[in-house]
């Protein structure tokens, strides 16, 4: 069994082409009424930022469906897997999905730590995959036959997008990194510092942090030693808002850049007033809190249908993008047609081609591409804490 | 007065303990003598509540005792200076001493109290803030036994007090301990060392596989035959 | 002067971890348990603000009041329900309870409140003071003043008052306690509800600095590693082993690399565990057979 899975994964990468597949053509999961979708993702432990988000916005997503009668004529049955951002039990959650809930296609997952390793065990499966969320290049790099991401950026392009940014449009010459020190830190600043070396500049100071440390003095003061004009932080929420108030609180005064991992709508308040200034990576044109109608409609709908979330001051970006993708992938399943096999489905999601869910950014797949948005925008927190995105999508290539 | 009747008690399955009766009226001084493992302290260590009996009724001035936990009993005037002595010895003579007084709120009479236990153990004086754990063994079980005094008991449980002591402090000891029973402080003293313990007691058992074998006035105690051979004799035993 | 600004931040850093070091040592000394749930108590603590604030309006001073209240009683609930009646197994047991107990608390906090980070109110207004080029912040300033005072209070508590030294005996020797009227299950209980006190006071403390999330209780790993440098069994020694820590940490990472602020962090405990079994400030274990 564990050889036969190496073995396929290892043809994918070897041949780096597919469709020949023959579990494509089937269609299980699916009966005349329904469509089995499952979903793994982290539902608890330190990913559930995600996890629970994808599966609220999915959730909310499918019951809508339902209730408007379906899709094709089907509804969608949803089986949910909490992997507990533990690797081990996303794949044997993915398993579980594939071999016992014989789902139709899968819905997640939602953090790198978790979906990285399992990319081996979902390529052979043939199992359709669709990522609505965690940004590992790895999961699109070398592309799989069935795993597609749709909605989220990944680590690459935005690390690419950032320097763009920073050397581009705000004219930055002296540009310093901060990055968390596991994989996501690590591909995200490698891709600012391998811009920014294409365009013959290198970084003036590159410092490492953990994800879980409560203080960055040592940090902060090697880069404040830099004197750098403008800082890219690279880490998750938490400690990203700590080094961002101890960057101002020993008196650097440049500007401070954050991943897109900063981007949740209570982030301005982590960091209180003295992070006022600060900017950070979208891929939401409108943030979950704006008022631009198709947002309104979704953060009315879904604090309806989740009140105890709204008491959290959901939905946050991870429901935002976990609602986004279920429409996407509602969408391609709608293309697929009455006779909905997998095979039908995966030709749907590669002919995607700008498909909009008006809440997030468009989708363009094709037979070769398995990365569904490239491109970003940079938002910035302004002096009463709330969120402004700037105008213009930002080059990432 | 102090009455154990019927007692049985044991550690785990393991009865030690077997229909042990006896009586220490208030203020006397009561041995309880017996070769190495008759069961001694575990009659102590029962009365002072810290193992529990089976069966049997332990009586203290016409309560009941059996069941009642350790640090109440000290509040009823029950005092145990245990065998192992159980200080605390990563703390000063002064502060083990106050710690005796734990169930004490009348802190001039405490105080009083601890010159008292300074005048009967000037060493103890003399060492006051010193680390317990720098005392010599005797100097140790006189802390111990002062501590217990602390609580101002009118019984006093004695376990093995000789027990890998000088024989100049073993005599040391057992005067002051005539002195506390002068005070009006009923005694009951677990001895190996019969004859040190006979010069003190006025009345005494003998414990053989956790049963009471002998009992009787010390005098008559002396004179019995078996005892001499047993536990007097060459001091050997 | 970048070494000053190392010392004023490394010692609130620090001072964070002293915190958690002291309670961990506490209740070892008490009860040999090493609780490992103790940092989701802080973290639970500080929920208790968030919630009392956000749901049902509370101010902050009633929050924070709440908060403590609320945490001494569930000290107590964990002990008297989970550790006394389990007191006489493995130790093993009693630790992963611990755990047990810790990750409940997370995962409960997590579902209850969500997975995001919150913000938290800071207790003092956050002001940055510049001491000629060296930035001192006022929750910094708040967090040692405040951990000094309770230092000196504990210290206090413990050296003169005849319930702190019924504390430090029962700790040292259960048995002893017993026989000189102390009640041993009372003593452990408020032992639970001291280190349960604190652990609010750290939450209010921390969360404002840290930043408030479910896994903010990991923040214990490095109070662990204090109390090791500190002996493990002496409070003082777990003070100052959280601020031998943040210091390490700060100026490892400053003057080698931030890439091998760990390795050298890490690498001094090591050795002191080596060379040092008994810490920094540790008592040689001499309990009689």
């Amino acid at each position: 069994m564990r050889t036969s899975t190496v073995a396929k994964a290892a043809a994918f990468v070897a041949f780096g082409l597919w469709g020949a597949n023959p579990v494509f053509a089937d269609s299980t999961g699916v009966t005349d009424s329904t469509i089995k979708i499952g979903f793994v993702g982290s539902m608890t432990g330190p990913a559930a930022i995600w996890g629970s988000g994808n599966m609220a916005g999915a959730t909310l997503a499918f019951e809508e469906l339902n209730a408007a009668g379906g899709v094709n004529g089907r509804k969608i049955e949803f089986i949910t897997v909490d992997d507990e951002t533990s690797a081990p039990k996303g794949i044997a959650g993915f398993n579980r999905l594939v071999q016992s809930d014989k789902v139709f296609a899968v819905f997640g997952p939602s953090s790198s730590a978790v979906g990285v390793p399992m990319k081996a065990t979902m390529a052979s499966s043939g199992v359709p995959v669709l990522i609505p969320s965690f940004s590992s290049p790895l999961m699109t790099e070398p592309p799989a036959p069935n795993i597609f991401r749709v909605g989220a950026i990944n680590d690459r392009m935005q690390g690419r997008g950032i320097a763009n940014y920073l050397v581009n449009t705000d004219k930055r010459t002296k540009i310093a990194i901060l990055r968390q020190s596991d994989e996501y830190g690590a591909t995200g600043a490698g891709a600012v510092g391998d811009r920014l070396k294409e365009l013959k500049m290198a970084p003036v100071a590159n410092e490492v942090f953990n994800a879980a440390d409560t203080d960055f003095t040592s940090q902060v003061l090697r880069v404040r030693s830099a004197n750098p004009d403008a800082i890219v932080v690279y880490g998750y929420p938490a400690p990203s808002a700590i080094i961002t108030r101890q960057l101002r609180e020993v008196g650097i005064k440049a500007e401070i850049i954050g991943s897109s991992a900063t981007s949740n709508q209570n982030y301005p308040e982590l960091v209180g007033k003295i992070g006022a200034g600060t900017k950070f990576v979208t891929t939401l044109e409108h943030q979950p809190e704006s008022d631009f109608p198709a947002i309104k409609k979704f953060r009315e709908a879904f604090q309806k249908r989740f009140p105890d979330l709204a008491r959290q001051g959901r939905p946050a970006l991870g429901d935002t993008l976990g609602y986004a993708g279920a429409l996407t992938m509602i969408e391609a399943i709608r293309q697929a047609g009455k006779d909905l096999t997998r095979e039908g489905y995966v030709k749907a999601l590669e002919s995607m081609d700008g498909y909009e869910t008006g809440i997030s950014m468009p989708t363009h797949l094709s037979a070769t591409n398995r990365e569904g948005n490239t491109k970003m925008y940079i938002a910035v927190i302004k002096d009463d804490l709330t969120r402004e995105v700037l105008p213009g999508a930002i080059e990432t290539k | 007065m102090l009455e154990l009747k019927n007692l049985n008690a044991g550690y785990g399955a393991v009865q030690v303990l077997n229909n042990v009766s006896l009586t220490v009226p208030d203020r006397s001084v009561v041995t309880l003598l017996g070769a190495n493992g008759a069961g001694k302290s575990t009659t102590l260590n029962t009365i002072a509540g810290l193992i529990k009996a089976w069966s049997g009724s332990i009586d203290y001035r016409g309560k009941a005792c059996a069941g009642v936990a350790p640090h109440s009993l000290v509040r009823r005037g029950i005092a145990l200076v245990a065998e192992q002595r159980e200080l605390f010895l990563n703390m000063t003579v002064i502060e083990n001493l106050m710690l005796g007084a734990f169930t004490r709120d009348d802190k001039a009479e405490v105080l009083q109290s601890l010159e008292q236990v300074f005048d009967m153990f000037p060493r103890l004086a003399e060492r006051r803030s010193q680390n317990t754990r720098t005392l010599s063994g005797g100097e140790q079980q006189m802390l111990a036994i002062g501590r217990g005094l602390m609580s101002r008991p009118s019984l006093l449980l004695l376990d093995e007090p000789s027990l890998g002591i000088a024989p100049i402090l073993v005599q040391e000891i057992f005067a002051q301990v005539r002195k506390i029973n002068q005070q009006g402080v009923a005694v009951l003293v677990v001895e190996q060392n019969a004859s040190v313990a006979m010069d003190v007691a006025t009345y005494g058992y003998v414990m053989e596989n956790g049963s009471i074998s002998i009992e009787g006035p010390v005098e008559t105690l002396k004179a019995d035959p078996r005892i001499q051979e047993a536990y007097l004799g060459d001091g050997s035993h | 002067m970048d070494i000053l600004q190392l010392i004023a931040n490394g010692i609130p850093a620090g001072v964070m971890y002293s915190l958690v070091a002291l309670c961990i040592v506490l209740i070892h000394n008490g009860t040999n348990v090493v609780h490992f749930g103790y940092g989701d108590q802080i973290t639970f603590a500080a929920y208790l603000v968030v919630i009392a604030q956000t749901l049902f309006g509370a101010p902050l001073w009633l929050a924070i009041a709440s908060s403590v209240v609320i945490s001494a009683l569930f000290g107590l609930f964990i002990y008297l329900a989970i550790l006394a009646p389990i007191r006489k197994t493995p130790l093993l047991v009693q630790v992963i309870a611990t755990l047990a107990i810790g990750t409940a608390l997370r995962e409960g906090m997590r579902a209850f409140m969500g997975p995001d980070p919150w913000p938290f109110p800071a207790l003092v207004a956050p002001r940055i003071f510049n001491l000629s080029g060296v930035f001192i912040t006022s929750a910094n300033v708040a967090a040692v003043a405040i951990a000094v005072i309770i230092t000196v209070a504990l210290f206090v508590f413990f050296k003169v008052s005849k319930y702190g030294q019924a504390i430090i005996a029962a700790c040292e020797n259960a048995k002893g306690a017993s026989i000189v009227g102390i009640s041993v299950t009372k003593v452990f209980a408020s032992i639970w509800i001291v280190a349960s006190v604190l652990a609010a006071v750290s939450a209010i403390l921390m969360a404002p600095v840290v930043t408030l999330s479910p896994d903010m209780g990991l923040i214990a790993i490095k109070g662990f590693c204090a109390a090791v440098l500190g002996g493990f069994t002496s409070l003082p020694g777990a003070i100052v082993g959280g601020i031998l820590l943040g210091l390490i940490e700060t100026t490892a990472g400053y003057y080698i690399s931030t890439a091998a602020k760990d390795v050298v962090a890490y690498g001094v405990l090591i050795a002191v565990v080596i060379f040092m079994p008994q810490g920094l400030f540790g008592k040689a274990q001499l309990k009689k057979v």
